[in-house]
């Protein structure tokens, strides 16, 4: 009875305090929407990315490979050998039609029934050979192996037309029907091949961006040769076992689900690191959501006063205010959950755009919502905002009734505890130095090191806003006097004052940490990038997807180039997939320019002595990540899976900077490449001229040489790829700098109910300036001085807390996260754009309240008790 | 004659270009006191909810308050004896009627104009003290000094003999809470005066005090505003306090009585 009577007193507060309750809403809601959308993304990538394994390997347990794909004679000899077996060849490429990228799949349609993948239900196109061979009632497990001594003849017998099958959905999408021409550009041509049907399944999302062929059709459409990608078969352990016996040691078998983990690995930084980022947001929101709580019931203290002296106990009080706190975030996170739903259908066009420069090409077509995801969300803004109202509220219900009546009370004891909290935020801080700063691999002690350090010095805030504000108005006091005032108002209201401030702090540090972060990345990656490419040309294959650049130059190429006059030197690569005892991972074959390190910056190991081991003796480089990841450094050895040789050892000779892989890379020398794997053609070409060249006619002039070759080239000066690069790396932090302009959004809906809350407030002191001979305009300027310093003070003291939250997010969490390192510095105009922010922010939510109390009738707010 | 019109002029055109009045504001208030009235209310009537349910509060109200003169205005708990002040004050619109204050048209003058009057000329002194709670007892006194940009050097020398003669001397780091009742509209009354208004409006000064400590306070008043020579509206629901005032009056369905001794003497019990 007596808690619903206190519930209906506190609907009557907000009743007629409509604003403060839709900002306390507003500020859970998007604090909630921001995890949620995150959450939503990252897991819908995850769940496509799963998707699209389960349709590509069906009931598929291992998988047979080589070092560079398997000759397709040993599939015919291996299908001798192990005639029972379920085993099918598959290619796998990435072609371009359109500017949609698609995954082009060569599969043996005779023995591919028995691995039930790619989600087909029976309905693939009527003139598809797929459905021909899927209307069999049962699956032969008698097959004959597909004869790829004759693969074009075989397919043509096979296929009335040869085409491809493509999922409905992006069918639909792209408007095209069975028979329709499909001209696919591949990375070195365009070829033209038909639709021959649709594959639908259960799960349409698990077929996005594939297209699926015969095998002798998809190898002579990617120009594979004689060479497959895979041998995928079923088999238990005991088979699997035996299978492993009898392979070459150039080939070997693994585990279907290690490739899946492996991919799912290399995105992992990248996901932590949003995860990071709307946690951050989430703290930014939980600060702003306690303040909201705690303004509501700072303003409520005599109220709750008089509760008190009428009897009402101190846990019914602060159980009431709980309940209120739940009521609030109840309907804030069930906003905040559908929001984020719809962010994070935004969100995932972005970080599939990442995914896809970075790591893999991934189609995300459905969104991972689930009503766990719902409750988890609802959660979470109930979990906060309890948090968050339970300080005030435990206040609130402890304080002396007699005490709560009085303003100065509660002003004064705020000053006495300040030296405390202070001293508490400074040894939070301390811990969480210490915790960043002990070695670790540890993302996790990252974050909480991160979190310590905000926790830490949100409760300093208090203390130095309080005497910087006593400081400038002793200062100002013989100048302005409403200067003066105004420095003072922040200085006597501290209870109030300094938790905006503190807020305002935190949520403006976090986009500067954030900034010098990224401006940081990009200053490291700009030179690293001005280090690294020393040609002045780039000659090298088009790609279909960013990630990939390993098409082959023909011959015709590097002639002509060694032929053309002006040229200095010329370094050549192959670049190729390695597979090592510690993943898989890109690795470059080099022939460096005349053999000299140009373009290599090593940061572990001498550089002279490394080079020779690494021109003469076999030696390896490996890129900071891969050294990062798995404590890798000079002297030590990786083993690496050759083409001619099998598994050999190779001796890690320098740490080299690189940003291309955030999951590594390594580089060998050519002749060490030829050693072990079977010669092939380069995939790069890099040109430097001579000095007294010009450099635009001379490529000029080397292009219009090699248009007469007939190859698909790109021909890049060092600052187009410089530039594109560049390009690359903005796009990547475009979900980064999304959020947190969203958390700027949350700190600045925070702000505001916080200075409204604190002015509303004060309207009866108002009201008694005005009486006393304070002009409008005097009104104004006092409110307005008062958040502009505010703001300058929140933007001063977010620059020491943004730079040390970078230190972290570089040096700790990025490391950890990708195993890069790099210089932090502030980029020109943060701290200006900081002040900028904080004073906007500040000001804009002072603007609403000093125009709507400038405007009040003085008497009517003088008559308000 | 003359002079009036001179002085009047003169003030005018200061308070409406936004001059501050309030370094000549002595001699010429002394001046003026002996000639002009200080408060003329003509006509005035006020309403509330005027557009929806009208209540009108005050119906062609007349009076004139002369220099140096104390009126106390009585009625009973929504009389409107507050809106009136209020009015005289220049913190409610004039709706109907002519208000002059200090020679002023009230309707006549803006926002701007109105702030300069109550700044230099007017002290206001309420029931529920009305003291800033996060300053202190000096800061409190001394803010209509500051807010007209007086320097701290100023204002400590004006503060002084006033936290004197209010027998706070010592006083001026306390918070207003910290101190009784009787001391809070101690302060109330220094800020209203320390300025030396010409008009002191007082609503209900000892509504809040009990019997002993509103004749100390009344007596505080009284004194402080004879030496300054400022004029007082005085309104209150207690005969007792109106005894102070030279001429006093009772407000009933919104216009001003006379009141009778028999009245001051008793017969009015609210």
């Amino acid at each position: 009875m007596v808690a619903r009577i206190l519930l209906r007193s506190s609907l009557r507060f907000y009743k007629q305090h409509p604003l403060q309750l839709l900002l306390a809403i507003v500020g859970i809601v998007l604090g909630v929407c921001i995890v949620t959308a995150v959450f939503i993304t990252n897991n819908s990538s995850k769940r496509a990315f799963a998707l699209s394994t389960e349709a590509l390997y069906g009931r598929t347990s291992h998988h047979i490979v080589g070092a560079q794909g398997i000759d397709q004679q040993f599939y015919a000899q291996f299908r001798s050998d192990f005639p029972q077996l379920q085993a099918t060849p598959i290619i796998e490429g990435h072609v371009l039609l359109g500017n949609d990228v698609f995954s082009l799949i060569g599969i043996d349609p005779f023995a591919e029934l028995p691995f039930a993948r790619l989600g087909i239900n029976n309905n693939a196109g009527d003139n598809g050979f797929l459905s021909s061979l899927l209307s069999l009632d049962e699956p032969s497990t008698e097959l004959p192996a597909t004869d790829f001594s004759n693969a074009n003849a075989q397919s043509d017998a096979l296929l009335p037309s040869a085409g491809l099958l493509m999922s409905a959905a992006s069918a639909t999408r792209l408007a095209l029907t069975a028979g329709d021409k499909l001209q696919l550009r591949t990375s070195n041509r365009f070829v033209e091949t038909q639709l021959l049907g649709n594959l639908t399944s259960d799960n349409p999302a698990a077929n996005e961006g594939l297209l699926i062929g015969d095998i002798a059709l998809v190898q002579s459409l990617l120009e594979r040769g004689d060479i497959i990608d895979r041998i995928d078969i079923i088999a238990d352990n005991p088979l699997a076992q035996q299978i492993r016996d009898s392979l070459p040691n150039t080939l070997k078998l693994n585990n279907a689900a290690s490739r899946t983990q492996t991919m799912l690995a290399m995105t992992r930084g990248f996901q932590i690191n949003l995860t990071a980022m709307s946690l951050l947001s989430l703290l930014v929101g939980a600060f702003l959501i306690h303040n909201t709580m705690s303004f509501t019931v700072l303003q409520r203290r005599e109220l709750f006063a008089v509760k008190r002296t009428i009897g009402i106990s101190s846990p019914l009080l602060f159980g009431s205010i709980l309940i209120e706190a739940v009521l609030i975030s109840i309907v804030g996170s069930t906003i905040g959950v559908f929001l984020g739903l719809l962010l994070g259908q935004q969100l995932i066009k972005l970080t599939t755009q990442t995914i896809n420069d970075l790591y893999f090409v991934l189609h995300v077509q459905e969104i991972w919502f689930t009503p766990w995801l719902f409750f988890g969300g609802l959660l979470l803004g109930i979990t906060c905002s309890v948090i968050a109202a339970s300080i005030s509220a435990l206040d609130a219900a402890r304080t002396n009734p007699v005490q709560a009546h009085q303003r100065s009370a509660t002003e004064q004891k705020t000053r006495a505890v300040l030296p405390a909290l202070a001293s508490l935020g400074l040894v939070i801080m301390l811990f969480g130095l210490a915790l960043a700063t002990t070695p670790s691999q540890s993302l996790l002690l990252g974050f909480i090191a991160l979190m310590l350090l905000i926790v830490g010095y949100g409760l300093l805030l208090p203390f130095i806003s309080f005497h910087a504000s006593k400081w400038l108005k002793q200062v100002l006091s013989g100048l302005s006097p409403v200067a003066s005032m105004a420095a003072g108002s922040v200085e006597r209201n501290i209870s109030r004052t300094g938790l905006a401030i503190a807020a305002l702090t935190v949520a403006v540090s976090s986009t500067f940490g954030v900034d010098v972060m990224i401006g940081s990345f990009r200053g490291s990656v700009d030179n690293w990038l001005g280090n690294t490419l020393q040609s002045d040309v780039y000659l090298s294959v088009p790609s279909t997807v960013v990630t990939q650049n390993d098409g082959a130059l023909d011959d015709i190429i590097l002639q002509t180039v060694q032929k053309t006059e002006g040229i200095r030197s010329v370094s050549r690569g192959l670049k190729f997939k390695s597979q090592s005892n510690i993943g898989e991972f890109d690795t470059l074959a080099l022939v460096p320019h005349n053999n000299q390190p140009i373009g290599i910056t090593l940061i572990s190991g001498n550089t002279e002595r490394a080079w020779q081991r690494f021109v003469y003796e076999q030696g390896v480089l490996i890129s900071e990540p891969l050294a990062t990841k798995y404590q890798l450094g000079p002297g030590d050895n990786i083993k690496l899976f050759t083409e001619l040789k099998g598994d050999q050892t190779f001796h890690v000779v320098g740490v080299v900077r690189d940003y291309t892989s955030s999951h590594g890379q390594m580089t060998l020398h050519r002749d060490t490449y030829n050693a072990y794997w079977r010669n092939r053609a380069d995939s790069t070409i890099g040109i430097i001229y001579q000095d007294n060249i010009n450099k635009s006619e001379a490529t000029k002039k080397l292009r219009s040489q090699l248009t007469q070759t007939n190859q698909a080239l790109h021909v890049q000066a060092n600052s187009d790829i410089h530039e594109n690069s560049l390009a690359i790396f903005d796009r990547t932090f475009e979900v980064t700098r999304v959020l947190r302009w969203l958390t700027v959004g949350v700190a600045f809906v925070g702000i505001f109910s916080a200075l409204l809350a604190l002015n509303l407030e004060r309207a009866r002191e108002f009201a008694v300036l005005r009486a006393t001979g304070s002009s409008r305009k005097q009104l104004l300027s006092l409110i307005t001085a008062q958040t502009l310093w505010m703001g300058l003070l929140a933007g001063a003291l977010a620059v020491p807390l943004g730079w040390m939250m970078a230190k972290i997010l570089i040096h700790i969490i990025n490391l950890r996260s990708f195993g890069w390192s790099m210089d932090s510095f502030i980029p020109d105009g943060t701290v200006s754009s900081t002040f900028v922010l904080s004073c906007t922010a500040a000001l804009l939510a002072g603007l609403y309240p000093a125009w709507r109390l400038s405007q009040s009738k003085i008497a009517r707010q003088l008559r308000d008790e | 004659m003359g002079n009036i019109k001179a002085f009047q002029s003169e003030r005018h055109r200061a308070i409406q270009s936004g001059v501050n009045t309030t370094p000549a504001r002595n001699s010429d208030n002394d001046f003026a006191k002996q000639l002009a009235p200080a408060v003329v209310v003509e006509n005035l009537s006020h309403a509330y909810n005027r557009k929806t349910r009208p209540r009108h509060i005050i119906e062609s109200l007349s009076l004139t308050v002369a220099h140096k003169e104390a009126v106390a205005i009585v009625g009973r708990s929504g009389s409107g004896k507050s809106t009136l002040l209020n009015i005289i004050g220049g913190l409610e619109p004039v709706q109907d009627g002519v208000v002059q204050v200090l020679g002023l048209q009230l309707n006549k003058l803006n926002d701007s104009q109105l702030t300069n009057l109550r700044r230099a000329n007017i002290g206001f002194i309420y029931q529920a003290f009305n003291l800033i709670p996060t300053l202190n007892v000096a800061d409190n006194i001394t803010l209509p000094l500051a807010l007209a940009g007086v320097n701290t050097k100023d204002r400590a020398e004006q503060l002084a003999p006033l936290l004197d003669a209010v027998g706070l001397d010592g006083r001026g780091e306390d918070y207003p809470d910290v101190l009784s009742g009787g001391e809070q509209q101690r302060v109330a009354i220094a800020r209203a005066l320390i300025h030396k208004p010409a008009l002191v409006l007082a609503d209900e000064p000892t509504g809040n005090l009990d019997a002993k400590s509103g004749r100390v306070i009344l007596g505080l008043l009284q004194s402080l505003i004879s030496e300054q020579g400022s004029s007082l509206v005085l309104v209150t629901h207690s005969l007792e306090v109106a005894g102070i005032a030279d001429r006093s009056f009772i407000m009933t369905g919104g216009q001003l009585a006379p009141a009778q001794d028999s009245h001051i003497n008793g017969s009015l019990a609210w």
